[in-house]
């Protein structure tokens, strides 16, 4: 369903949620669409200030003295520098092409993929709209040259993460289109095998632009992966070592070279 | 939450300090955790009933704050709205987690941690905001006020409330979703429009 343009549906599933009463697929969806939706967000921090005060009737309750030594010591280990993206990143003329018409890109990456076999493919260009846009593409030599790329949209097909990994590389770029990030709780990327198994790449740390580090180049980790998905995780990443929570945003990984 | 203009302002600075991520920040993050713990300490055992979770979850939604005390500026609720939303969310989360298993119904779990502080309509009193919300729900017809109230302190989902109170699942709905309506009208009359 799309709930756009229906104030009233709007309103309700905002009070919902924030009460609480909101579960289930309902509640995974809201999450997404709020993340994308400042009218939304507005709406749930409306409903927060409401009902929020009924807090005041629980009681307080004192932790156990032990709980501060932890806490600072889980903030310690989030204060390490963040890796700054390199010059050309902002750059580069693929992420423009995306950024300008990421679903009308991604569609039409889909149909290119399904027209020509990847392997082959040197040099070629995406079809936008009946606009030809040049995007090139490795010939292997170069690591920085678009090899693995995926789109990963949200259950209404809205882009909501690029990926992109030169097959030499061991440095996964991305970028978050979302214009929010989700505060208690983590968005943890994985990539899915071909029987479905899910490998945790790691954290989407913000919006925009990110690297993360791959444990080896892209041709022996990312080349296995058939999908890309993210879920919703608690604050930190799955404990489990699978995605523990709902999957929010899902994507084929296609490989171009 | 309500807290007094003071105490929001108190913590609205002490958010600003460790946002700046200087020798002061620390510390301005521990005056905040001091002055804010055991309430929402208190949240997080009201809904899971469980301390080593409420403790988990605490833990967590500390650190969640530490990362995002920059984004605080941008929101338009107090402090304390902001953290206690915080920790309900992450609080349903675990609720809601697949390999959920029931809290024991012992109540003696929670009410051992709690205070001899005054009883929740005295604290009710103790704001505009809480005040407020405390002469509104009790404006609702009585089984829309309990709905409410289970939803809001016990994390519980339409179907549970549904079973809990004996009730068609519509009937639930409508009796929560009129009442929630209701306690808008209420508020917004009250001088409370959200934000």
């Amino acid at each position: 369903m799309d709930y756009r343009n229906k104030p009233e549906l709007i309103e309700r599933l905002a009070a919902e949620y924030v009460l609480g009463t909101l579960a289930g697929g309902a509640r995974r969806r809201f999450a997404a669409w709020m993340l994308q939706d400042a009218a939304l967000r507005r709406s749930v921090g409306e409903w927060e200030t409401r009902l929020t005060p009924m807090a005041v009737a629980v009681g307080e309750a004192r932790p156990p003295q032990s709980l501060w030594p932890r806490i600072a010591g889980a903030i310690s280990e989030t204060r390490a520098p963040a890796r700054a993206a390199a010059g050309w990143w902002e750059s580069l003329a693929f992420w423009r092409s995306f950024g300008l018409g990421a679903s009308g890109v991604a569609a039409a990456l889909a149909i290119f993929i399904g027209v020509r076999p990847p392997q082959v493919v040197e040099h070629t260009q995406v079809v936008e709209h009946e606009v030809v846009k040049p995007v090139r593409v490795s010939d292997g030599a170069n690591p920085w040259q678009p090899s693995y790329v995926a789109t990963l949209t949200d259950g209404s097909g809205k882009t909501m993460l690029m990926v992109y990994i030169g097959r030499k590389s061991d440095e996964l770029w991305m970028k978050y289109e979302g214009d929010a990030m989700p505060v208690d709780a983590s968005l943890e990327l994985w990539g899915m095998d071909e029987a479905g198994q899910p490998k945790s790449l790691g954290l989407i740390t913000g919006k925009g632009k990110h690297v993360m580090k791959l444990p080896v180049i892209a041709d022996k980790s990312i080349a296995q992966y058939k999908a890309l998905a993210v879920s919703m995780e608690p604050p930190g990443g799955s404990k489990t070592g699978v995605p523990s929570g709902p999957v929010m945003f899902r994507g084929r990984c296609h490989n171009f070279w | 939450m309500a807290t007094s203009p003071e105490q929001n302002q108190r913590l609205s600075a002490l958010l600003a300090q460790a946002s700046r991520r200087d020798d002061d920040s620390m510390a301005a993050f521990e005056l905040l955790y001091q002055g804010t713990s055991s309430k929402l300490f208190g949240v997080a055992l009201r809904i899971l009933r469980r301390e080593d979770w409420a403790e988990e979850v605490l833990q967590e939604c500390y650190v969640s704050i530490w990362k995002h005390c920059a984004d605080y500026q941008l929101q338009l609720s107090a402090p304390m709205t902001w953290m206690t939303s915080i920790v309900r969310n992450r609080c349903l989360d675990v609720l809601r987690r697949p390999n959920f298993e029931d809290p024991t119904d012992d109540d003696a779990v929670f009410e051992s941690f709690e205070t001899d502080e005054p009883g929740p309509l005295a604290l009710l009193e103790q704001s505009v905001e809480a005040s407020a919300i405390a002469r509104c729900l009790g404006g609702l017809e009585a089984k829309q006020q309990q709905a409410i109230r289970m939803a809001f302190f016990e994390g519980l989902t339409h179907v549970e409330l549904a079973e809990k109170l004996n009730q068609p699942l519509g009937t639930v709905k409508t009796w929560v979703r009129r009442g929630l309506m209701k306690l808008k009208d209420c508020l917004g009359a009250a001088g409370i429009e959200g934000q």
